[in-house]
C-alpha cells in the first residue's frame, strides 16, 4: 500500500500542474465563431482558413469551435440559458426564428445587403428562414438540399421509368421486389433524422397537407389529403413490404450505407452518397442518379430543412466586428473559393454563384433546382418557433410510425398530430 | 470437482466468446479501408490490411491530444472522488452519529438526478464561479456523479468485512482513524480498486459535461473528439474505431497493472483475518 | 465518563469525515437538483422565463398516451438490463474466483467492453445488428442459418432486446468485477468448515457466498439501475427510440423535449417521473442494510 500511496500522491501532484488555468474572459478585438462540423474535412478547412485571414485582415483574433450536427441544440441550448452564445454563430434552419423570437440575434440587414452586392440577389426562398418584420435576422450560408437517390441500372432490369410521383415509388418498388431484385427496395426511412422528418414535409406539402396558412397561422392537416399521403407511404411498410421496418430505426448515416451496399433502389438524401461514391471510386458510382423529390396531386412542393445561416447573437460584445467577419466571408472570392471545394454539396442560396458553370453537370443541375424550389419549413408560412417544434416533436414522422408500427388508423393518426400541433401553436403564438 | 472446473472453464469460454465478437469488429474494422468497409469486403478479414486510420490520428486528427486531456481529467476526477467518498462512506457505515442514515439516503437521491437535465444549472454554477473553459471544471464536475457512487459502492463493501477486525485494532490501542487506515482500507482494497476503475471509466467516457462546460478546441476530451468522426450523414468508421482501440488499450494495461495491488489487498487481509 | 467521551470523539470524527462530502454536493449538486425540481413545475422554454404552473407539466404527461408508452418501455429497458447483467455478472465472478492462471490476463480481456467509449460501443452493435451489413446477419446467411437478414432493429420487440444486449454487453463486467472483489473478502475459513461439514460447490455458494456478497449485489443492483435508467447514448445511436416509438426511453424522450423542442420544463417534469419510484427502491435498500447490520 505505501508504495501504491506514493505513486498517487505523484499523480495528483502531475495532474494539478499539468491542468491549465482557465483563460481570461474574451477582450474586445477577440472574436468567437461556432460553426458546423460537415462530412467534408477539406471544405471546413477552406472555411476556416478564409475565416482566420478576413480576421487577421481586421486585427481581430478569432477562435473558432466547431459542432456536430447531432449536437447542435445542446451546445446552443446551454448557451442560450446562460447568455455565452458566440459572437458569429453558424445556426441551422430553424435557428434564426427560435433566436430572432428571443430577442437574441443582431439585425444584419446590412451584411445582406453587401452580400448580395458581391454574390448577387438572395433567393427569394431562403428568407421565409431568416428574414422576420422586414429585416434580416441572419445571413444564408449554404443549403444541402434532400434529392431522390435511385438506381437506373435496377429500374432499366424491371423496365421501369424514373419515378416522379410518390405513387410511382411505391409502384417500381413493388415491380423491383416481385423481380427479386431486391426484397426491401423502398429505402424512405421514417425516423428521427433529417432523412425522415425532410421528406415528410415534401410528402404531406405535395398532397396538400400543410398545417398552416400563408401568415404561418395553425389550420391543421386537412384530414383527406393527409389520409391519401399517409395511405401512399405505409403501404410500402404494411401491403406491400417493400420497406423493412428496420429503416424506421436507421441513422443519417445507415440509409448511405445501405444504398451503398445495393441492397436498395430508392432513398432520400443530400448529395453525400455521390460524394462517398466519387471518393471511395465504388462501383456504383455508375450506377447511382438523382432527381428532384417526387410530386404529389398537389404539385411538387419540396422542403428545404438543411440550411445553414451566419447569425450575430447579441450576447456577444463586438457585433461591428462580427458584421464585418460575416461579410468577408460571404465575399466572392471568399465564398466562391468555398463552393469550389465543397464537392457540388454546399449550395449557395444567392444568385450568382448559382450560375456558376461548377454546378453545370448533370447532377449538378438537379441539386441547384433543389434549392432554387426548396420551401422553408413552416411552409406555406414562414419559419416560426412553432413550425420548429413541429420538426424537432418529429410530429410528422410520429404521425407515420403510428400508422407502420401501432397500427392506428391514418384518420386517427391525423387527429392526434393536429391536437399535438395545435398544442405548439397556441402555446408558441407568432410575434 | 473436475466437473465443476469444466462448467467453471465452459462459463468463461461463453462470456469470452460474447466480449470477443464486437471487439474484434472494432480491431478489425479499423484495419480496413474507407472502400472495404462501404463496401461489405472482406468482411471477416481485412484484406489488404492497412494502418491509414492509425496513421490519420496521428498526423490529422488531435487523437493524443485527446487521450492526453481525457487522462488528466478521468485520474484527477477518480482520485478525488475515491478520498472524498472513502471518508464518507467509512463514516455512514462504521460511525454512528444522529442523522446518518438520513444522509446516505440524501447521498444516494443526488444520483438520480439525469445529468441530460443538470447540465445547464450546473454549467451555470460554475459561470457564476467564474472557472468554465478548463481540465479543472470537468474534474470538478464530475464527482457530482462520481461521489455518490463511489460512496455507495464502499458502504457495501465496509459492511462485508467484519466489525471483529476493526475492533481488535481498537482494543491494541490504535485510534479509530489508524483502526480504518490500517485495517479496513487494506481489507476493501478491491472494492477501491472497483470503485475507482468505475469513476475511471465514467469520467473517461463523459460527453455532455465536456461538451458543454469546455469551448477551447486544444482542451476537447476523447468521447467529444470521437464524436466528430460521425457528422450527420457521415462516419468514417475506419478512423473512429482506431481511435477506439487504441484508446482503450490504456486503459487495460492500467488495469492489468493495478490488478497486483487487489490481490496484495487480499493478502493482508488473510494474514490478520 | 469515558464512554460518553469516546461516543462523543466518534460522533465528531462522523461528521468530520462526511463533511467533504455534504460540502461538495450542497456547493455542486444541491442548487443544479433544486432548481431541476422547479423547473418541473413551471412552464418553461429555453431562453424565456418561467412560469409557475403547479403540476401541470406531470398531469399533461400522465394524459399523454406517448408518455406511457416512454415510461413502459423505459421499465422493460431497465429491468430486463438488470436481470441479465445480474445472471452474467455473477457467473463471471464465479468462473474466476479462486482461479490462479490466467486470472489477469482473462479479467483484462473480460473488462474491455467497459473501457470502449459508450458511442463507439452503441455505434458497433449499431452495425453488428445492422438488417443488410451487419456481421450476425451476414454470418447468419453465409452459414445457411437464415436465409434472409433478422430484423434486430425493426421489429419492435426484437429492437427492444437489442439494446437491451448492447447495454448489457457493455455493462456486465461492472458487475462481476464488484461481485468479484466482494468474494475475495469472505473469509477462507467458512468456506473450509463448510467443506469439513460436505458441503458442495452449489450449497457453499448459497450458504456462504451469496449471504456474505449480498450488500455489495444490492448496491451494485441499485447503482446500476440508476445509471440504466438514464442511459442514453445506446438507445439514441442505434434506433433513435425507433421503429416509431418502440425504444423511445425517458433518456431520449426528455432530450427530444428538452433540447430538440426545447421545452425544458416538459422535459424536467418526464426525467423526474421516474424519481419517486426510484426513491422508494433506494428507501427499501437502505432500510435492508440497516437492518442486515443490526
Amino acid at each position: 500500500m505505501g508504495t501504491l500511496a506514493k505513486k498517487l500522491a505523484v499523480l495528483i501532484a502531475l495532474t494539478t500542474v499539468l491542468v491549465p488555468m482557465p483563460e481570461p474572459p474574451a477582450a474586445a478585438g477577440k472574436l468567437s465563431l461556432w460553426r458546423l462540423k460537415t462530412y467534408i474535412p477539406p471544405a471546413d478547412k477552406i472555411l476556416d482558413t478564409n475565416a482566420q485571414e478576413c480576421a487577421k485582415k481586421a486585427g481581430v483574433e478569432l477562435a473558432i469551435q466547431t459542432y456536430t450536427f447531432d449536437d447542435m441544440w445542446t451546445k446552443f441550448t446551454a448557451a442560450i440559458e446562460s447568455k455565452t452564445l458566440p459572437d458569429i454563430a453558424e445556426l441551422d434552419a430553424v435557428g434564426p426564428a427560435r433566436l430572432a423570437n428571443l430577442g437574441r440575434l443582431a439585425d444584419v440587414s446590412d451584411v445582406v445587403a453587401a452580400a448580395a452586392k458581391e454574390l448577387g440577389t438572395i433567393l427569394p426562398n431562403a428568407d421565409g428562414a431568416v428574414k422576420f418584420g422586414g429585416k434580416y435576422y441572419a445571413v444564408p450560408h449554404y443549403a444541402i438540399p434532400l434529392v431522390l437517390f435511385y438506381r437506373p441500372d435496377i429500374l432499366t432490369k424491371v423496365g421501369a421509368e424514373a419515378p416522379d410521383t410518390w405513387e410511382d415509388i411505391q409502384k417500381v418498388s413493388e415491380k423491383v421486389k416481385k423481380a427479386g431484385v431486391q426484397e426491401y427496395p423502398n429505402g424512405f426511412p421514417w425516423n428521427r433524422t433529417g432523412d425522415g422528418y425532410d421528406p415528410a414535409m415534401s410528402l404531406f406539402w405535395s398532397y396538400g397537407a400543410a398545417w398552416v396558412d400563408k401568415s404561418g397561422k395553425f389550420t391543421g392537416i386537412p384530414k383527406a389529403a393527409g389520409v391519401e399521403a399517409l395511405k401512399v407511404v405505409t403501404r410500402a411498410y404494411l401491403a406491400d413490404k417493400t420497406s423493412a421496418f428496420d429503416y424506421l430505426s436507421w441513422s443519417g448515416a445507415t440509409n448511405n450505407e445501405a444504398f451503398m451496399a445495393g441492397k436498395i433502389t430508392f432513398t432520400p438524401n443530400g448529395p453525400s452518397i455521390l460524394y462517398q461514391e466519387e471518393s471511395t471510386q465504388h462501383p456504383l458510382l455508375k450506377d447511382t442518379a438523382i432527381k428532384v423529390m417526387p410530386k404529389g396531386p398537389a404539385g411538387r412542393n419540396l422542403a428545404l430543412t438543411f440550411v445553414m445561416n451566419w447569425a450575430v447573437p447579441t450576447d456577444g460584445k463586438s457585433p461591428k466586428e462580427a458584421k464585418a467577419l460575416i461579410g468577408c466571408v460571404m465575399a466572392r472570392e471568399n465564398f466562391v473559393k468555398y463552393m469550389s471545394g465543397s464537392f457540388r454539396q454546399m449550395v449557395p442560396l444567392f444568385a450568382k454563384p448559382l450560375d456558376d458553370p461548377y454546378w453545370n453537370t448533370p447532377g449538378g443541375k438537379i441539386i441547384v433546382d433543389t434549392v432554387k424550389q426548396g420551401h422553408p419549413v413552416g411552409w406555406p408560412g414562414p419559419t416560426t418557433p412553432a413550425a420548429a417544434e413541429v420538426v424537432s416533436g418529429n410530429v410528422l414522422t410520429d404521425m407515420i410510425t403510428r400508422v407502420i408500427v401501432d397500427k392506428v388508423t391514418p384518420e386517427a393518426a391525423i387527429d392526434e398530430a393536429n391536437k399535438r400541433i395545435k398544442e405548439i401553436y397556441d402555446r408558441l403564438p407568432v410575434k | 470437482m473436475r466437473g465443476a472446473t469444466l462448467a467453471r472453464w465452459a462459463v468463461l469460454a461463453l462470456i469470452l466468446a460474447i466480449v470477443f465478437v464486437p471487439m474484434y469488429w472494432i480491431v478489425a474494422t479499423s484495419f480496413k479501408t474507407g472502400r472495404q468497409i462501404l463496401l461489405s469486403e472482406s468482411v471477416y478479414v481485412p484484406r489488404p490490411f492497412t494502418v491509414d486510420n492509425y496513421v490519420y490520428l496521428f498526423e490529422e486528427s488531435r487523437f493524443a491530444l485527446w487521450i492526453r486531456n481525457s487522462a488528466i481529467t478521468a485520474i484527477a476526477s477518480t482520485l478525488l472522488s475515491l478520498a472524498i467518498g472513502t471518508a464518507g462512506a467509512y463514516s455512514l457505515t462504521r460511525l454512528s452519529f444522529p442523522g446518518r442514515r438520513t444522509f446516505g439516503a440524501i447521498v444516494l437521491i443526488t444520483y438520480l438526478v439525469p445529468p441530460g437535465l443538470m447540465f445547464i444549472p450546473l454549467y451555470r454554477t460554475f459561470i457564476g464561479l467564474g472557472y468554465t473553459n478548463s481540465l479543472g471544471t470537468l474534474i470538478l464536475a464530475y464527482p457530482t456523479f462520481l461521489v455518490p457512487f463511489v460512496t455507495w459502492l464502499l458502504m457495501g463493501f465496509f459492511r462485508s468485512i467484519p466489525r471483529e477486525l476493526e475492533e481488535a485494532a481498537l482494543v491494541d490501542g490504535a485510534t479509530r482513524l489508524q483502526a480504518m487506515v490500517r485495517v479496513v482500507l487494506p481489507l476493501a482494497a478491491p472494492g477501491l480498486l472497483a470503485a475507482g476503475l468505475f469513476c475511471f471509466t465514467l469520467s473517461w467516457n463523459e460527453f455532455l459535461y465536456a461538451l458543454i462546460f469546455i469551448a477551447d478546441d486544444s482542451l476537447k476530451t476523447l468521447p467529444v473528439g470521437l464524436s466528430e468522426f460521425v457528422v450527420s450523414d457521415f462516419a468514417f468508421w475506419g478512423q473512429l474505431m482506431a481511435a477506439a482501440a487504441l484508446a482503450s488499450l490504456p486503459v487495460i494495461v492500467v488495469y492489468i497493472y493495478l490488478h497486483k495491488y487487489m490481490v496484495q489487498g487480499l493478502t493482508a487481509g488473510a494474514v490478520k483475518g | 465518563m469515558n464512554v460518553l467521551t469516546d461516543r462523543h470523539r466518534e460522533r465528531l470524527l462522523g461528521y468530520a469525515l462526511i463533511a467533504p462530502v455534504a460540502m461538495f454536493l450542497g456547493a455542486l449538486v444541491a442548487y443544479p437538483f433544486l432548481s431541476a425540481i422547479y423547473l418541473s413545475l413551471t412552464e418553461k422554454t429555453v431562453g424565456y422565463p418561467a412560469h409557475f404552473v403547479g403540476l401541470r407539466n406531470y398531469e399533461a404527461l400522465l394524459e399523454s398516451g406517448r408518455f406511457r408508452i416512454v415510461a413502459w418501455n423505459s421499465a422493460a429497458f431497465t429491468v430486463g438490463s438488470i436481470v441479465v447483467k445480474l445472471v452474467i455478472g455473477m457467473a463471471m465472478a464465479l468462473a474466476l474466483h479462486n482461479v490462479v492462471r490466467g486470472n489477469q490476463f482473462i479479467r483484462g480481456i473480460l473488462l474491455l467492453p467497459w473501457v470502449i467509449p459508450t458511442v463507439v460501443i452503441a455505434l458497433t452493435w449499431k452495425w453488428l445488428m445492422d438488417l443488410f451489413r451487419g456481421l450476425i446477419n451476414v454470418a447468419l446467411i453465409d452459414v445457411g442459418a437464415v436465409r434472409s437478414g433478422v430484423h434486430w432493429l425493426g421489429d419492435p420487440t426484437l429492437a427492444m432486446a437489442s439494446v437491451i444486449t448492447a447495454n448489457v454487453w457493455r455493462g456486465f463486467p461492472f458487475f462481476g468485477v464488484s461481485f468479484l472483489a466482494a468474494m475475495q473478502t469472505v473469509p477462507q475459513e467458512l468456506y473450509d468448515a463448510a467443506a469439513v461439514d460436505g458441503a458442495g460447490s452449489w450449497e457453499k455458494f448459497w450458504r456462504i457466498t451469496l449471504p456474505s456478497i449480498k450488500g455489495v449485489v444490492a448496491v451494485v443492483t441499485l447503482l446500476s439501475t440508476i445509471v440504466t435508467l438514464n442511459d442514453f447514448n445506446i438507445v439514441y445511436i442505434m434506433t433513435r427510440g425507433g421503429p416509431g416509438a418502440a425504444t423511445h426511453i425517458f433518456a431520449t424522450y426528455s432530450y427530444e423535449l428538452g433540447i430538440m423542442s426545447q421545452r425544458w420544463g416538459l422535459a424536467m417534469a418526464a426525467s423526474m417521473a421516474s424519481l419517486p419510484l426510484v426513491a422508494l427502491l433506494i428507501v427499501a435498500v437502505v432500510r435492508y442494510l440497516h437492518r442486515e447490520e443490526e
